[in-house]
């Protein structure tokens, strides 16, 4: 029996310029070349359809970069079958085996239901810098398979090919473990990142790589690592840190949040940091996102004109994201450090706090003391304290040193350490809070900080108060007649100059209230941010001291206007205050 | 294409492609030509060779237009391969076809 001589195949192969204006020029030469095949019009207008769809796609949804490429379509065929080849450069799109019609009134999103509906077989192959979308209609007859029989050797090749990428797949995966245990100890210093892009430039038989990691909650991007061929052998060339050009390779994939190519055709562009390292080679930048937060950028590339197959391409980004995941981790990691050592200095510095404020505020005959602090964080700078000498006088003060945190909460101690040291001089404020500035004078200088602060003395037997300030609220004072007096009487704030005098002030306190207080009493703020202020302090004072008997019954009254006023509204400031209750009498 | 008014109805006809090409041309035309006089749109697909996606996405664009005038579109004596394209898209029973 004779043998069927094999039907020969006609062969047709059309490129376009980017642009929809070209599309029907080449539908319609496409058609002209099936017609010869003897194609009837039925099929031919299927055909010109299917091919405007699958072009005008190719061109709509092209990268940018790469439009000045020509979209290419190759028709293969016989009366009995053609077969079309649409190669596009887009960043390709999953191919659903049943595209379905979009809702009625849509005006997009019929495309691809066409192409499927006028074709028997429609397959989508992705690659790395280009795509190629494969009709297929039969005409009468039976379509060869798929893939068209290849010479043997050709096959080998392509096995060949399929091996060394598998083979790639597999070291790169052991690379990526190698290096994954090296993270686990923490490790992921500069020199780390180093060796990471070395060891990828290896795996991948590229010539030179860069890594960016982002910083300032991804608006900067530092140079991490780079790589590149020097003049001399061996040698590699580290870029210098800087930002990134508006417009470079790296910063479009970050921008497009896609893999940005470049090849001898579609070359970097000649402002491109890396255009003049990178040469004519080949290559692209790889965004790196760990759960929609930008962690880095990775650009790889090569120097010759090999370009990177698809498998390879895949390797170089799942090594990038597994770095881009790790990077993360390592930067949540460090931030919950960061936070833990924070609590820890803000517990050593509440303990501090702690020990400053008096266990006990001193029992007096006839006159009764009491205290109050808040502080608006964990850790303030306001300070009250209170204590009896020898002879059974009171010695008080209030102080609020500027700023929060350990620095205000060690000033706070020293401050104490001193104002308590100088027992001798308790019973002259003035005195003391001279000395005090001294001592303390260089220390907050050089921190640039400052202390404000009121320091009392009260005889009891004589019941006169001695009162001196630096820079800080007046004492107010509810005298037994009934009036209200401010004792203002002082100098600046402790660590401001040097040499400065502080003045005295004296009151009978007999049968009075005293209020000693921080800035936070009176600039306390309600939720709309109003503050209450010193006359309604005064005036709330001044009820509160006509009808309580006792320093703790005042305290009590004044932290329920503080409470009520506040509203719930959050602390702005500390606050500290003293009230004192003194007696109708001398003391004995 | 050729632009005519007839009463109240605007009638499009010498249209020989309806493509990604010239799709919103087609459309702003169309829009621009309506007025405030045109309620209602007649499209004569006779002379038209081909429409694609992009066509008939340009084609609903006026029909949501027209309508949202209270007016209505038809389209006029479209030749097979349109007919073909409508029918495969279901728009068929969307739009009003006169002359099939």
């Amino acid at each position: 029996m004779a043998q069927a001589r094999p039907i020969p195949l006609a062969t047709c192969c059309l490129e376009v310029d980017c642009v929809l204006t070209a599309s029907p020029e080449v539908c319609g030469r496409a058609r002209e070349f099936l017609a010869g095949l003897g194609l009837p019009e039925t099929e031919l207008d299927a055909w010109e359809i299917v091919l405007a769809e699958a072009v005008n796609n190719g061109i709509n949804y092209c990268r940018s970069e790469a439009r000045f490429l020509p979209l290419r379509v190759e028709l293969l065929g016989s009366p009995a079958w053609v077969e079309v080849r649409v190669t596009d450069h887009t960043p390709g799109f999953d191919l659903s085996p049943n595209a379905e019609l979009p809702e009625a009134d849509s005006e997009s999103g019929r495309g691809l239901f066409l192409i499927q509906q006028l074709t028997d077989e429609a397959t989508y192959l992705r690659g790395s810098g280009s795509n190629c979308l494969v009709l297929r209609r039969g005409h009468g007859g039976t379509p060869p398979p798929i893939q068209p029989p290849v010479a043997a050797s050709e096959s080998d090749r392509t096995l060949d090919l399929m091996t060394e990428e598998l083979a790639s797949c597999y070291e790169s995966l052991a690379a990526i473990f190698q290096f994954s245990a090296g993270l686990q100890s923490g490790d992921i210093s500069g020199e780390f990142l180093q060796r990471w892009t070395d060891q990828l430039i290896t795996s991948t038989e590229s010539d030179w790589c860069v890594l960016r990691v982002a910083e300032a909650g991804g608006k900067e991007l530092r140079l991490a690592a780079a790589s590149l061929p020097a003049a001399g052998a061996n040698q590699t060339t580290r870029l210098a840190t800087g930002s990134l050009v508006a417009g470079s390779v790296e910063e479009r994939a970050v921008q497009l949040r896609a893999d940005v190519w470049f090849d001898p055709v579609a070359p970097l562009r000649a402002d491109d940091p890396l255009a003049a390292l990178a040469g004519a080679g080949c290559g692209f930048a790889h965004p790196l996102f760990a759960k929609e937060a930008l962690v880095g950028v990775l650009t790889i590339g090569r120097l010759g004109g090999a370009l990177y197959r698809a498998g390879e391409a895949s390797v170089i980004q799942t090594f990038g994201d597994f770095l881009g995941i790790q990077l993360r981790s390592a930067q949540m990691l460090k931030e919950q450090m960061l936070a833990r050592l924070n609590l820890r200095e803000l517990e050593i510095t509440a303990d501090i706090q702690r020990a400053l404020l008096p266990q006990k505020l001193p029992v007096m005959p006839g006159a009764t003391l009491a205290g109050f602090y808040r502080s608006a964080r964990m850790v303030g700078g306001d300070y009250y304290d209170a204590w009896l000498t020898p002879e059974g006088n009171l010695v008080m003060v209030v102080a609020d040193v500027m700023g929060k945190g350990l620095p205000a909460a060690l000033f706070a101690f020293m401050f104490r350490s001193l104002w308590r040291a100088r027992g001798d001089l308790a019973r002259r404020p003035g005195e003391l809070l001279a000395w005090l500035n001294q001592n303390l004078y260089q220390e907050l200088e050089q921190a640039g900080m400052f202390i404000t602060c009121q320091t009392a003395f009260l005889d009891c037997s004589s019941g006169i108060l001695q009162v001196s300030s630096a820079g800080h609220p007046p004492m107010l004072l509810v005298q037994s007649a009934g009036g209200l007096r401010e004792i203002t009487a002082g100098g600046p704030p402790l660590g401001v100059i040097e040499d400065a005098l502080y003045p005295e002030e004296s009151a009978s306190c007999l049968g009075s209230r005293a209020l000693m207080f921080t800035d936070g009493l009176f600039e306390a703020c309600n939720p709309d941010g109003d503050q209450l202020g010193f006359e309604a302090l005064e005036t709330a004072f001044a009820a509160a001291a006509r009808q309580g008997s006792t320093g703790e019954e005042i305290r009590d009254t004044l932290a329920g206007v503080l409470e009520r006023f506040e509203h719930g509204a959050a602390p702005a400031d500390d606050t500290a205050f003293l009230v004192l209750c003194g007696a109708a009498e001398p003391a004995r | 294409m050729k632009i005519q008014q007839q009463a109240n109805t605007l009638v499009l006809s010498d249209i020989t492609e309806l493509n990604a090409a010239n799709s919103s041309a087609f459309r702003d035309q169309a829009r621009t030509a309506l007025g405030e006089q045109c309620a209602n749109v007649d499209i004569d697909l006779s002379q038209t060779r081909r429409v694609d996606s992009s066509g008939l996405g340009a084609l609903i664009s006026l029909q949501k237009t027209v309508c949202a005038r209270g007016g209505s579109i038809r389209i006029l004596r479209p030749t097979p391969i349109v007919s073909q394209i409508l029918e495969l898209t279901r728009l068929h029973r969307v739009f009003e076809i006169v002359g099939n």
